[in-house]
């Protein structure tokens, strides 16, 4: 009885030791955080509130098809419900909003949405439409389609210093970065088009380095024989831009702002009539600085 | 003493074989509607194939407090064929099972209608005409031993049919305590169909709200669509 105890604990421990190994060989091990140095102050580290949203549509239809679709995340470092802006906190907002009607024609449709509150991008969205309009309906059958994507990004500055042991180098205790304020939105739209086969991609992030991107790739459409599309004109019109409005301070005191630098940046590209193709892609990427804290490690992946 | 032993152990296996013969045969090859309901334990099968008008309904809901969280869950189906001389097989698997904190909510509903020697496009053609839609609400209080902090989820997911001819096949999952809520609806054939869901979380740091809609009219080959959400 004994013995067969002595052999069920030798096995535990050998299992133990075994899970040990497979854990480090295959990098299962959650990464130290590394207190955000490396990334922008502007970056806010993901909530309280993780969450993973997946959606999946595919639609094939002669006839109407309209499809909408609102996404909203806010988060802070600090109380979002007390509305202020207390001393060190940052404020994040990620918006999506997309509204899709294509009425009496032949509608390929299909889209992938994932919203991510722990890991980057924190959005990414895959779409694309193909239309064409019925012949006896071209006077009123068409597509419209607008995509709209932002990132609001409001920080108080840092003031305190880093955290964690990083945060101990002596350069980094007691910091020093100004608040700002970023905007950034971009999209494109569809309108009273009657052929085309567009591809759209969104990503979106705040959690790390902050991002935004949007772009668009329209053509037109022709149906063959087996209902797939294939080159055509494209008749309708095509547009898309983005806005961007960046200021920063230039100190730290935490009653007076100065506005130290305003930054801001407006694009939009439209084409109406009929077009072979229509292509356009837009990215911004914060560039408020990050606190000097050491911050090499990991070192994979490698930038 | 060995002799009675034998002879129960064979009495006890007929009487199992017995039980495995009757129960799965009688149950699955009825066509119809049976209900087991447990204390906080519910299912329902239900399996139709019919010529003719048709109407089924279906509505629960339950409210579910204890050990720092709350629970709500919502469900209504309904299908209607009008009267007409139309083929409609329905066949819906319905369950609610308790788990240690809150319950798990399944919903299956696959519904087929074929309009038999009827021209669908004329205006007084039957139709199969339903809705199904589930609420969740979910309230947890913090637990700094487990690190889990409060979390407050409401959402709603369902769809619309109203098909001259055509196939809907929706299913709605959730899980409690906070692991998964997944909705996925399919169709095809013509008429109209609707679907979408709705999510709303939120604690003292962070609100996320998620919405989709979508409509199809017409003749379509294929609506599918599917949606989930983790909070992590």
């Amino acid at each position: 009885m004994r013995k067969r105890g002595n052999i069920v604990v030798m096995a535990a421990c050998i299992l133990f030791i075994m899970l040990s190994l497979v854990t480090n060989s295959f990098g299962l091990i959650i990464p130290p955080s590394n207190g955000g140095s490396t990334q922008p102050v502007s970056a806010i580290p993901p909530s309280e509130d993780p969450f993973l949203i997946e959606t999946s549509t595919d639609i094939t239809c002669s006839g109407s098809v309209t499809e909408s679709v609102s996404f909203d995340w806010a988060y802070t470092n600090k109380n979002l419900s007390d509305n202020t802006l207390t001393n060190d906190e940052r404020v994040a907002q990620i918006r999506y909003d997309e509204h899709t009607s294509a009425i009496g024609g032949y509608t390929e449709f299909s889209k992938d949405f994932t919203a991510d509150g722990l890991n980057v991008p924190n959005l990414h969205v895959d779409k694309k439409v193909g239309f064409i309009a019925n012949q006896s309906n071209t006077m009123t059958g068409g597509l419209d389609s607008t995509e709209d994507a932002g990132i609001f990004i409001v920080s108080e500055g840092i003031t305190g210093g880093g955290s964690g042991t990083g945060g101990l180098c002596i350069w980094a205790q007691h910091a020093c970065v100004p608040p700002s304020c970023e905007i950034a939105v971009a999209g494109s739209q569809l309108k009273d088009v009657t052929r085309v086969n567009s591809y759209t991609i969104t990503s979106v992030q705040t959690s790390e380095s902050p991002r935004l991107h949007h772009e668009i790739t329209a053509k037109g459409a022709m149906m063959g024989d087996n209902r797939t599309y294939g080159a055509g004109i494209g008749t309708g019109t095509v547009s898309a831009g983005m806005k961007v409005d960046v200021r920063e301070g230039n100190n730290c005191n935490n009653t007076v702002h100065p506005l130290g630098s305003r930054l801001r940046y407006t694009t939009i590209s439209t084409a109406t009539g009929r077009w072979n193709s229509f292509g356009k892609s837009m990215t911004y990427t914060s560039a408020i600085p990050a606190l000097q804290i050491p911050g090499q490690y990991p070192l994979f992946p490698w930038y | 003493m060995s002799k009675k032993i034998v002879r129960n152990m064979i009495l006890a296996g007929c009487v199992a074989l017995l039980l495995i013969m009757m129960m799965p045969c009688g149950a699955f090859a009825q066509q119809g509607v049976w209900t087991v309901p447990q204390p906080e334990r519910m299912w329902a099968v239900t399996d139709i194939q019919h010529i003719g008008s048709l109407s089924i309904n279906r509505d629960y809901s339950h409210s579910y407090s204890a050990d720092g969280v709350t629970e709500e869950r919502t469900h209504s189906f309904n299908a209607n064929v009008s009267a007409g001389n139309s083929n409609t097989r329905i066949f819906d698997v319905f369950s609610v099972a308790p788990t240690t904190r809150g319950s798990r909510f399944f919903v299956n509903t696959i519904i087929g209608y074929n309009p038999l020697n009827m021209n669908t496009s004329a205006p007084r053609a039957p139709r199969l005409i339903g809705s199904e839609g589930t609420y969740i609400g979910d309230s947890y209080n913090g637990n700094s031993e487990l690190c889990a902090p409060a979390v407050r989820v409401c959402g709603v997911m369902g769809s619309q049919f109203d098909l001259k001819r055509g196939v809907v096949h929706s299913t709605t999952s959730t899980n409690t305590p906070m692991s998964l809520a997944s909705y996925d609806f399919s169709s095809t054939g013509e008429g109209t169909v609707s679907t979408g869901f709705t999510v709303v979380s939120g604690l003292g740091n962070a609100q996320t709200s998620y919405s989709q809609r979508i409509k199809v009219e017409g003749e379509f080959e294929r609506v599918d669509y599917s949606a989930s959400f983790n909070p992590q």
